[in-house]
Parts: C-alpha cells; structure tokens; sequence
C-alpha cells in the first residue's frame, strides 16, 4: 500500500509535479547545510499531487487516511500559471490560484469521511486555524501581477548565468525563423531553462556518456548542474520562509 | 428428484450448468439470491471470487439492474481493487451515483475506522491510481 502518511510524519509539502519535488529537496538540502532548518527531518514528507486540477482530490485522499489527525501542517505550493482566460488580467494569476486552491479545499473536507469545518487560506504564506494547518504559496511570488511557475523563479536565480544570453539568442532565432508559430506564453520559461539545461549538458562530461539522451531527464530533475551558490539568490526568499514556518515547531 | 440447470451455447447438445465453470454457477447463485430477497438487502461476501476481472464492470451493471427491478440494496465485501474500480467505472456516468466505497482502516490507536469514498472520492481514486490496501 502506498502510505501516504507513514507513522511518525506530521509535515506535509504538497508539491504539483516531479521537478518541484527535486527542487524542494534541494532546498531542503541547502538550508541544512546552512543550518537554517533541523538535520532530522523525517517529520516532513514532500508529496505531489498532480497538478492544480487534482489538488482537491489529492487533499480527500489525505483526509482519507488513518494517520490524517497526527499531520500538523499541511503547506501547499503550486505555480500561479497564466490568466489565458482573462485577457484584462483583472484578478491576477496569483490570486486566482488561491481563489482555486480554497475551492478545492472547501470540495475535499466536505466530502471527505471527516468532520472537520473546511478551514479557508485568507492570504499566501499564512497559515490557517485549527488542526492541520494550511498554508499556501504560489510561484513565483505572490505579487498580483505576476505570472509564471517554478522555471520562472529558477530563472531569476539564474539571470546572471554566463550562459543566458545563449539561451536568448537560440530561442530569439528559432521564433524568427518560424515566426508564424506562437511559443505559449505558458511554455516560454520552461522551454528557455529546457535550453540552458542542454547546453549545461554539453558542457558536461555527462554528453560524452554511453547513453546521454537517457541521461538528460533525470539529469534535468535532479538538477545536479547547479551550484549549490545559486540557492543563496534572494530569489528563493520566500521559498525559504515557506519551508522555515512548515518546519517550525 | 435431481433437478439439472443446463446452458444452451450454440451446440448440439446442452450443458450442464455445473460444468461452465465457478463464474458461471456464482453468477446464478447471486441471481437466485436476490430473487430470493426481493424488496429486502443482500450481503454478498467475497463478491469477486470466481468471476474474471475483465467482466468484473459487467457485473456491476447487471447487480444494479436487477437491484432496481427487484428494489434490493447490495452490500458487497471484496479484497480486490480492481473490482471496486470496475464498480467506480460502471457507475460514474449514472445521474445518480449511488455505489459508495467504505474502507475498514486501522487507526494508530488500534481502533478500526471506517471511511466513505463517493463520487468525489472514487473520482480521486481513479485519478491517482492509488494503492489501496484490501488484503485486510
């Protein structure tokens, strides 16, 4: 049976997808080695639940469990996407994204075997009353006008990378050269951190290995190209105190 | 007297229903149980033993069919999840859903609690491909 809440583990993370559960392991890692969080942390359990659609029931199936009462807190992330249905932008991804995530709470407590009042997330980072706690943040920040995802933030940390301006020149070259196709507005920062990876690889013994082309996914996920410096950029701030408040007693 | 139940198949000659094999015999058992409870409840245990999982969602349609000819509510154990997600499967499309999942889990406390999955809850099952443990 997949636990999804093994004994002894009372923090949760709730991530959407592989790539954001590496990058929080990372995180994690960082912030050990920096001592700015606990060595032990088997309380914690970094957990994905899909994608934004299936936070809902992501969140019944943990309700569902037999050790749901011992979870203190439940911290959530997930990337504030695109308005692509609200030209205007009049709410702002970040705030549609909680606007969701709420409703998506709401569906699960109600629906769940539980009798517990749904709690409502009032702001990002902060967290509910009663038992679990809540909390929720979006990528890249929570500022109104801000869209994107984890690639984007990854990206800010990234701007001064020698290999950027690469990167800026081989994809402003393919869209001039296929000028009638349109790059989503929601691909572009991952298709830009896809290239970087690439040419990181190249750079890399990794390319001259029996078998690069399988070596590149996993490479991708694991991130091991980066320097651990780059998770000292104030980019990850937030990120930070998100997972400082998850792991606080 | 001996009474024999044979099955006409296309063939020359008729079978004898005990030698169609234990789906076969399960199937007219639950029939005759049911008939037997008309307007009343059915407790079936075990209800996959004997019956192949690729007709597991067939069953489920017809257990629902002739429960609501016959007004009977089904109460069915299983320790497979393959036929509570062939249930799930029969019945998602249906206006009124009204198959519901109730899992017996053992708390951290040594009590056994018992959780309902719905729609909404079959739904998330179905998504996740979880791995539910019905091996008791």
């Amino acid at each position: 049976m997949t636990d999804l809440i093994p004994e002894g583990v009372t923090r949760l993370l709730l991530v959407e997808g592989p790539d954001d559960k590496q990058f929080f392991k990372r995180l994690l890692k960082h912030m050990q080695s920096k001592r700015e969080i606990p060595f032990d942390l088997t309380c914690l359990k970094i957990r994905k639940f899909g994608g934004k659609n299936k936070l809902g029931a992501y969140l019944f199936e943990l309700l569902q469990q037999p050790n749901f009462e011992s979870v203190d807190k439940i911290w959530i992330v997930r990337d504030a996407d695109f308005n692509e249905s609200d030209p205007q932008r009049a709410v702002g991804a970040p705030k549609r994204a909680l606007q969701n995530a709420n409703s998506a709470i709401d569906n699960a407590y109600r629906e769940s075997s539980r009798d517990i009042v749904p709690p409502v997330l009032r702001d990002f980072m902060s967290p509910t009353d009663g038992h679990p706690k809540l909390s929720f943040m979006v990528l890249p920040d929570s500022e109104k006008a801000t869209e994107g995802s984890l690639e984007t933030l990854l990206l800010r940390a990234l701007r001064c990378d020698s290999m950027m301006p690469c990167v800026d020149e081989y994809l402003a070259c393919v869209k001039k050269k296929h000028a009638e196709s349109e790059v989503a507005r929601n691909r572009e920062d991952k298709s830009r951190i896809s290239v970087l990876l690439s040419g990181k690889l190249i750079l890399r013994e990794l390319s001259r290995s029996k078998d690069s082309s399988r070596e590149l996914p996993r490479f991708m996920f694991s991130m091991k190209w980066w320097d651990d410096s780059v998770f000292d950029d104030h980019a990850f701030d937030d990120a930070k105190a998100f997972l400082t408040q998850l792991l606080a007693p | 007297m001996q009474h024999v139940i044979e099955a006409e198949l296309g063939f020359p000659q008729l079978i004898a229903l005990n030698n169609l094999g234990d789906g076969m015999n399960r199937m007219l058992e639950l029939i005759l149980a049911m008939y037997e409870v008309r307007d009343g409840v059915i407790f079936i245990d075990e209800i996959e033993n004997g019956l192949h999982y690729t007709i597991h969602n067939k069953i489920w349609r017809f257990l629902e069919e002739v429960s609501r000819q016959w007004e009977i509510q089904v109460f069915a154990t299983t320790h497979s999840l393959e036929m509570i997600r062939a249930a799930h499967e029969a019945f998602k499309d249906d206006d009124d859903y009204e198959f519901r999942y109730h899992r017996l889990d053992r708390k951290p406390d040594g009590n056994i609690e018992a959780v309902t999955y719905n729609k909404f809850g079959m739904d998330a099952v179905a998504a996740f491909d979880f791995e539910h443990e019905v091996r008791g």
